[in-house]
Formats: structure tokens, C-alpha cells, sequence
């Protein structure tokens, strides 16, 4: 055999599906290109004379009493629709009231939060979650899904068009995740990439106690539950457009479906594990979040209503029974559980506060003020409230 | 191997400047090798996908820096190779994936004697092995290229090129009826 053989060979051998591989990849380069493409001189300093013009516009509104006017009437404004929040809550997270580390996505990027209060980025990425035990983080850009440290090294990376709602699997062996309009999933090392199927713009959720069954809403509006390793459907039923959010409780017999149903009001169902429907509940209001109880089938659920939001806590087996827990102006956000169920975490956008909550009873709360800033140190004016991803094991 | 042509410099400068059918073209001249040389070393077509594309969008990433004046293939087959030998030997350390069988793509019309069996023989080798063979005879990169692109000596790629063609000629040999 003589060199050439071989070199005709390895050139004869077309792998599969390699003509839709070069359109896939030359799309995803042409958006990198198309992202990173040098401005002339006026665009790139097109923000700072914006800032000049503005500053200059500003000055000369101060200077005249028609402006002075306008401003006093702004603030006025301004004093009359602020949320103060908790009183003396603390300026900053000196620490968490209960073990385990927080991860928040402020636009800064995601960030871990230590019991003893301290912060580290992780990187400049859009969103984040845990692994199972709180080893790795999956976080995601527009173009790209990576797995890091707490410390924030990467320990792989994919490249693949619009990525979001990364959800590690219990197990640690499986990472599913939305790229478009296709749910895909991948070794929990990054290999053996591929696509369960066409999915709406909700996060999949790992059922806990089993290995490799997800759940997701398919592209004909169902609830499906997929077992992923064997490519089989284990249940499919019909849950209507707007899904918003899909969680497993802890044990894994309880399914939440949270979808919204138009004219200010939102559903949320309860299935069991094999798809029978135990629970289904109007509310009125807007839905902001869910979170099911480590240890029971009990949902907070954070919704806002007339220009104010309340905390509730829901029993996951019979709806109607709910339990207020706070309620305050503006916005709340999200809400989740500490890893032993004791503790809730509030995010309240419009005090710019996290609320630790002691119980459903709320035994005690501490408020941390200033959360913005406090994600974005550099003061890159980045700052927006800090979403939180979740509360997970000790590190 | 390592010699630049005319068109890639310009391509290089156009794509630089913001031009994207300088990119188109530099993406086409390059991406069809990238992808093969990848799954020939991983043998899936998934990882080939992203190891290639991967690449590309890390040459975008820095195109403002490339030196225009340098060529563009070594620089994108180095890292397309080594990432394919990371992944190859990420894949070996996972228990439940089985080495799975080539697959070609209109093979069997090739009307190429050797392409099936010398594919197959070349599953048998390490992933390391592998990438020195690609390199060597689908790039066409001289062994001292080889050895500066995989960090590895001289003799070391000289013999795993000896080696290969020596296996593989007796594999097929061997196999004829």
C-alpha cells in the first residue's frame, strides 16, 4: 500500500451529513461575524457624543425655569412611585442564613454566593444553573453552553445557536438544553451532543428521583415526559400555549405546569408522575415564579396582582389551600428554597432587595438592600436586579 | 502545506475589514478539511460538527489579531486536531459510549478500492495515531509541521507514520480475499 492510497482514500470519504453540517456551521459563523463586525469611528463613539449631547441638553434644561420645573416634577414622580422595601435591611450580603451557595445572573453575568456572603463572577454569560451537588454550573450565551467550576473555569464548551435553559439532570450524566426551537441534551461532559425534538421556550425539568426522565412542552402544545437514554415517550397530554415554568417535587410523584391564560390570569396544574392531571387552578394575577419544597409536595409561588406582588405558599395536592406569606409594592421576581427547606429567598425588584424568609409562618426576615450595585461592582451601569437561579448544596 | 496563497491573505484582510463574503470564501476553502479531519480522529459526526465549528468561531473571535501574513489552515488544523484527540479521549473514559462504527456518506459510490477498508483500519488505531495519519495525509502537513502542531517529537511522528502505513497495508492485505 502506498501513500497515495491512503490519502485517496481519507479525500474519498465523505462523513454523514456533512453538506447540512457546513450550513449549520457557516450560519452559527455568519452570526459570530455579524456580531463582532469593526464600526467605523462615528458608531464606535457614537455613545459618548450621545452622553455629550445629553449632558449638554441637560445643563441648559437645569439653566432655564421651564426645566427646573420639568425636574421638580420628575422627582416628585420619582419619590411617589419608590418601593422602599424592608426597613433597615442590611446594605450588603454579609452572609446567607442557611447552608449552601446562591447562584444569581445579574447582567454582569452569573454569580456564586458563599454562606459567609461572598461573591464570585463566574463570567460573562446570560444564564446559569446548578449541577445536581452544586460541583458545576451549566451557563449558556446566545451562541454557546459551557460547564464551570464555582470557580469559574471551564470544564467544557459547545458551540451551538441560540442556547438557553441549560437543566443539569440529577444524575450528573445528562445536560438538556433549548438551542432555538430544539431541545437537545449531551453527556454531562459535554459529548454526545444530539436532538430529542422540537420544544416551546419553557426550561425542561429532570424528574428527581429517576434517572433520565425530563419533562418539556413539545411544539403541539403537550406536557411531555421523555425517557431520554431510550428515546421514549412515557406521557404526553395537552397543557395549552403560554407554558411558563415546568418543576418536579423533590420525590418526584408531582409534575408542575405553570401556563399563562390570557386577561391577567395564569394556570397552574399538578400531575403525578405517570401523567394522571390531580390539580388544575386559575389565579388571578401575573405569574413570576415557582418553587416546590425540598421535603414536600408544598409550592411557594410568587405572582403579582394591581401594582403589588404576593408570596404564597400552595399545597401541591389540593391547590385551593393556600397560606400568604408576604405581599408588598411593585415587583417580586423569583423565589427559592434553601437546600434544607427551612429558608426562602425573595428577590423583590422593585425595593432592589433579596428577602430571607424563616418559614411559612415568617418567623424572621432578613432583608439585603442594594442588590444591583452589588452585582456589578465595577459600576459598569450594567446594574439591574440579580435573578436567582437557585440555592444549592454546601460548598 | 504551510504555503499562503494570494487569495487567502486577502480573504484574511478582507474578512478583517468586515467583509463577509471574504469570510464566506475563507470558511468554504477551509471548513470541508476542518470537518473531516475531526470525525476521521473522533468518528462522530456530531463532535466533528462542533470541533469544526468551534474552530471557526475561535478564529472570528480573534480574526482583528491574526497576522494576515501567516497562514490561515495551520493555525485552524491545529486546534480543530488537538480538540478531536481531547474529545476522543474524553469519550474512551465514559463507561456507558461504545466506540461506534464508521459511517460514510455515499462510501460505496466512491468507486475507491481502498476508502471503506482503509476507513475501518484506521477506527483501529488511538485517536492520537489517528490525528497523525490525518494530518500527514488528508492535510498534507510534513512531519516537522506535524510534530510543532501536536507538540510531540520528530522520531515519535516519523514512526507513528511508519507504523500506520505498515498497519494498514497488512490489515488490508490480510483481509482480501
Amino acid at each position: 500500500m502506498r501513500e497515495q492510497d491512503v490519502r485517496r482514500a481519507l479525500l474519498a470519504a465523505a462523513p454523514p451529513g456533512e453538506a447540512a453540517a457546513q450550513r449549520r456551521s457557516w450560519q452559527l459563523a455568519r452570526a459570530a461575524f455579524d456580531e463582532r463586525e469593526p464600526t467605523p469611528w462615528p458608531q464606535r463613539n457614537a455613545r459618548g457624543l450621545l452622553l455629550a449631547a445629553a449632558v449638554v441638553g441637560v445643563v441648559a434644561a437645569v439653566l432655564s425655569p421651564q426645566g427646573r420645573a420639568v425636574i421638580s416634577d420628575v422627582r416628585d414622580a420619582l419619590a411617589t412611585e419608590k418601593v422602599v422595601g424592608v426597613p433597615e435591611a442590611r446594605p450588603a450580603l454579609f452572609s446567607l442564613p442557611a447552608e449552601g451557595r446562591l447562584l444569581a445572573t445579574a447582567p454582569t453575568g452569573p454569580w456564586i454566593v458563599g454562606a459567609d456572603g461572598s461573591k464570585r463572577r463566574l463570567g460573562d454569560y446570560d444564564a446559569a444553573s446548578w449541577s445536581p451537588r452544586g460541583q458545576h454550573v451549566v451557563a449558556s450565551t446566545r451562541s454557546r453552553l459551557v460547564a464551570l467550576t464555582p470557580r469559574g473555569k471551564v470544564r467544557w464548551s459547545l458551540a451551538r445557536p441560540r442556547v438557553h435553559d441549560a437543566r443539569w439532570s440529577p444524575s450528573g450524566f445528562r445536560v438538556a438544553y433549548l438551542s432555538g426551537a430544539n431541545l437537545r441534551i449531551l453527556a454531562g461532559d459535554g459529548g454526545d451532543d444530539s436532538r430529542v425534538g422540537t420544544a416551546l421556550a419553557v426550561a425542561p425539568a429532570w424528574r428527581p428521583v429517576e434517572e433520565h426522565v425530563l419533562a418539556y412542552v413539545d411544539r403541539d402544545q403537550n406536557l411531555t415526559v421523555v425517557e431520554t437514554d431510550a428515546a421514549r415517550t412515557l406521557w404526553s397530554a395537552a397543557i395549552g400555549p403560554g407554558p411558563l415554568q415546568l418543576e418536579w417535587s423533590a420525590d418526584g410523584r408531582r409534575l408542575l405546569a405553570v401556563t399563562s391564560t390570557g386577561g391577567g390570569r395564569f394556570t397552574v396544574t399538578v400531575d403525578d408522575e405517570g401523567g394522571r392531571r390531580l390539580q388544575s387552578l386559575s389565579f388571578p394575577g401575573r405569574f413570576a415564579d415557582a418553587a416546590f419544597a425540598p421535603d414536600d409536595h408544598r409550592i411557594a409561588l410568587v405572582r403579582q396582582r394591581a401594582g403589588r406582588s404576593e408570596l404564597l405558599l400552595v399545597d401541591g395536592d389540593v391547590l385551593r389551600r393556600q397560606q400568604p406569606v408576604f405581599d408588598g409594592a411593585g415587583r417580586f421576581s423569583d423565589i427559592a428554597w434553601s437546600p434544607g427547606g427551612r429558608w426562602l429567598v425573595l428577590g423583590w425588584e422593585s425595593a432592589d432587595q433579596w428577602l430571607f424568609i424563616r418559614s411559612a409562618d415568617v418567623e424572621k426576615i432578613k432583608a439585603v438592600s442594594s442588590l444591583a450595585k452589588q452585582f456589578d461592582p465595577a459600576g459598569t451601569g450594567a446594574g439591574a436586579f440579580p435573578r436567582i437561579e437557585g440555592w444549592c448544596c454546601p460548598g | 502545506m504551510a504555503g499562503l496563497r494570494d487569495d487567502e491573505r486577502a480573504w484574511i484582510r478582507g474578512a478583517q475589514a468586515g467583509s463577509l463574503p471574504d469570510l464566506e470564501a475563507l470558511f468554504r476553502d477551509h471548513w470541508t478539511r476542518a470537518y473531516r479531519a475531526a470525525y476521521l480522529v473522533v468518528h462522530d459526526a456530531a463532535a466533528a460538527e462542533d470541533i469544526a465549528q468551534e474552530a471557526f468561531l475561535a478564529a472570528i473571535r480573534t480574526l482583528d489579531r491574526f497576522d494576515s501574513r501567516r497562514p490561515f489552515g495551520p493555525w485552524l488544523h491545529r486546534i480543530v486536531v488537538n480538540r478531536a484527540i481531547d474529545w476522543a479521549r474524553a469519550r474512551s473514559f465514559r463507561a456507558e459510549v461504545g466506540e461506534p462504527a464508521l459511517e460514510l456518506a455515499g462510501e460505496a459510490g466512491s468507486g475507491l478500492p481502498y476508502s471503506k477498508p482503509v476507513l475501518a483500519a484506521l477506527a483501529e488505531f488511538s485517536p492520537e495515531h489517528r490525528a497523525v495519519i490525518v494530518l500527514r495525509h488528508l492535510l498534507e502537513y510534513t512531519p516537522r509541521e506535524i510534530s510543532r502542531m501536536l507538540d510531540l517529537p520528530r522520531g515519535t511522528v516519523n514512526s507513528r507514520l511508519r507504523r500506520g502505513l505498515d498497519e494498514l497495508a497488512g490489515r488490508l492485505e490480510g483481509g482480501r480475499p
